[in-house]
């Protein structure tokens, strides 16, 4: 009988890219568990999708063949009633399980340690009432919390200084696998974004996307001719979901166990949080003047315009969280010659997309693009850039 | 001179879902304030905010009238859930003796959703000359109830802040979420009672859309807050965790390779 992987969270982005990484590369079948609602042939489609999208050498008709023929979706309306599908499991086959279901939900701490602690001890119960199973878990490269130095690839104990429950919720989960004496295998992917090729997304308004719906809701009522920003020049961890599926595979390949895996992008090519936003005023808004400000504490709350003090306040967290120095240790992917990299460059090519897809952003970019001496629209810059 | 501009069915049928709404908000406000009225530290404190229930209950009476007028139909009750669950959640608040709670949710949270929507029907670009008519006046009435509440927390922190910052972090997780799932034109039932079809309800007819609408009153809720003079290492955080709510999230077909939707 061939491999078979059951893999939690497949309805949801990094699930999904995962079941789509399987589907493009080995030839195993999948097991994969989603909520009463959702719309199978939907998300085959989006599988097919994303595993053409990594594969553009298969054609979609083949790929989506394979997903019939392979993948057997599975009724199952909570992460809680995972153990019930026990008796099914050596039906199936299952071999292994990959858990990457989750909850992203900064603030909702009841529904984070219901999903991300206690879901992760189902799947744990899971895989012991099977023999066994090996365990991969998707975790956060913040589950560290803040820290000083550079984050190794160990398992995180004793006290942390969290930036929001998340994190907290991702490192007891941890906890729950390694501790499991199951065989296990940690991946902690830092902020994904689009792909890097193309900047196709299709996970939720998380990350760099929250701030860019932030924008597109709050900032093109008007001409800003000046912007005040939090934003610190210090790289942003960013990691496209191309590479992310590139990195997950060739670990895979490895057959590693027992270790905690940093999937994070080169360090020294990251773009910052000011040259993000440089993107927005050279290709949107071209403003007059920018004052960039490291913290939301150095902004000039009472006086700055309140459209831009309203979205400053929506992305506060993201941005006090961008303020640290983030840096990951990535022994693994080193050894493995594995060498993610987001540029500003990659960045754009998923931004443009962004762009391309709000009928609101290009309205706002066709009415204040400025004119050249010719009268012609065009997407230069020129506006003084403070950096305090 | 020229004659108004005649209105479609439509126009009066999402008059009258907006409407319905406010006058929601007019009675729960008109309890609210009786209610703080009871919990008030003095007298003048007390008479104040019965007179505040008063003007409530006058908005009430002016709204309904505007709807016999004009032929749109209104409901006269509470009907979202909504807005029970809100009343709920300050009623909470009265439990506790927690007149900054109070305050924060009727005066700041209600009033500036309040004042957002009695701006929209206010504006020139947008509703006829009587439903302006009628919104400015209530307008005016909601801006000093929001300066009056600015003003009384502001003089609560000067005693104690720590307090009012709690009871701010207590109504905000509760209240927010209620008050920005209304500004929608889906409804739980007041469609069928007010006998509209909800899925004709266009905000096309008042010249705007939901996401500016959300996005006007995101920026009044930040304004009061900063008014009142909140630090933002509180401010901050609970303006951050209303990204997480439903009418934030954008669901962009073309950002995605496939034809589904985002989901978790």
């Amino acid at each position: 009988m061939s491999r078979c992987v059951l893999v939690t969270g497949a309805s949801g982005y990094v699930g999904g890219l995962i079941a789509a990484a399987l589907l493009a590369s080995e030839d195993g079948r999948l097991v994969l568990p989603v909520r009463g609602h959702h719309d199978r042939d939907q998300l085959t489609s989006r599988i097919v999708g994303e595993a053409s999208s990594l594969r553009p050498d298969i054609s979609e008709p083949t790929l989506l063949a394979r997903a019939r023929e392979r993948v057997t979706w599975v009724r199952c309306n909570d992460v809680a009633s995972l153990p019930r599908l026990q008796v099914r499991l050596a039906d199936w086959g299952v071999s292994e399980v990959i858990h990457a279901l989750g909850c992203l939900d900064y603030f909702d701490e009841t529904t984070l340690h219901a999903t991300n602690v206690r879901g992760t001890e189902s799947v744990v119960a899971l895989c012991r009432a099977n023999g066994g199973l090996p365990l991969t878990y998707i975790s956060s490269a913040f589950a560290s919390g803040y820290r000083d130095h550079p984050i190794p690839e160990t398992l995180h104990t004793g006290d942390c200084d969290d930036p929001t429950a998340y994190t907290a919720s991702k490192r007891l989960a941890e906890l729950a696998v390694a501790e499991s004496g199951l065989p296990w295998l940690i991946l902690r992917p830092t902020v994904m974004i689009g792909d890097s090729q193309d900047g196709h997304y299709s996970g939720k308004t998380y990350g760099l996307y929250q701030l860019w719906n932030g924008i597109e809701r709050l900032l093109l009522t008007k001409r800003h001719s000046h912007f005040d920003i939090a934003a610190p020049e210090i790289p942003v961890p960013l990691l496209h979901q191309d590479h992310w599926q590139q990195a997950f595979l060739a670990v895979r390949a490895q057959g590693l166990r027992e270790r905690v895996v940093h999937v994070a992008s080169r360090h020294d090519v990251l773009p910052t949080k000011c040259a993000l936003w440089d993107l927005w005023m050279q290709h949107c808004f071209h403003p007059d003047s920018v004052r960039y400000v490291p913290d939301m504490a150095s902004l000039p709350l009472h006086t700055m315009d309140r459209r831009q003090r309203a979205l400053m306040a929506l992305a506060s967290v993201n941005v006090e969280i961008a303020s640290r120095a983030w840096r990951f240790e990535t022994q693994v992917l080193a050894e493995l010659r594995v060498e993610p990299e987001a540029t500003l460059e990659s960045v754009w090519v998923c931004q443009r997309r962004f762009m391309a897809a709000s009928a609101r952003l290009q309205a706002y970019v066709a009415r204040h693009a400025p004119q050249d001496s010719a009268g012609r629209g065009g997407s230069g810059h020129a506006a003084s850039r403070r950096i305090q | 001179m020229s004659s108004p501009p005649e209105r479609p069915k439509g126009y009066f049928d999402l008059l009258g879902f907006i409407v319905s709404n406010a006058i929601a908000g007019e009675i729960m406000a008109v309890d609210n304030y009786r209610d703080i009225a009871a919990l008030a530290p003095d007298p003048d404190f007390a008479g104040e905010a019965r007179e505040q229930a008063e003007e409530e209950r006058k908005h009430q009476r002016m709204l309904a009238s505007l709807g016999r007028s004009l032929n749109f139909p209104i409901a006269q009750r509470i009907v979202e859930p909504q807005w029970r669950r809100v009343r709920e959640h300050f009623s909470v608040a009265v439990d506790r003796g927690d007149l900054a709670a109070c305050l924060i949710i009727q005066d700041l949270m209600v009033e500036s959703m309040a004042i957002v929507l009695y701006r929209l029907l206010s504006g020139e670009a947008h509703a006829d000359s009587q439903t302006r008519a009628v919104a400015r006046e209530i307008l005016a009435d909601e801006l000093e109830h929001w300066q009056i509440g600015v003003d009384r927390l502001r003089g609560l922190r000067k005693l104690d802040a720590e307090s009012v910052d709690d009871s701010l972090v207590f109504a905000h997780h509760r209240v927010m979420p209620e008050l920005f799932s209304l500004v929608s034109t889906s409804c739980d039932s007041l469609c069928d009672v007010l006998g509209i079809d909800c899925e004709r309800l266009d905000l096309g007819d008042l010249a705007t859309d939901i996401d500016t609408l959300r996005a006007e009153a995101l920026e009044q809720y930040v304004d009061t807050l900063d008014a009142v003079g909140f630090p933002g290492r509180v401010l901050h955080p609970l303006v951050a965790s209303m990204a997480a709510y439903e009418g934030f999230q954008r669901a962009s077909p073309g950002l995605a390779s496939g034809g589904s939707s985002p989901c978790r």
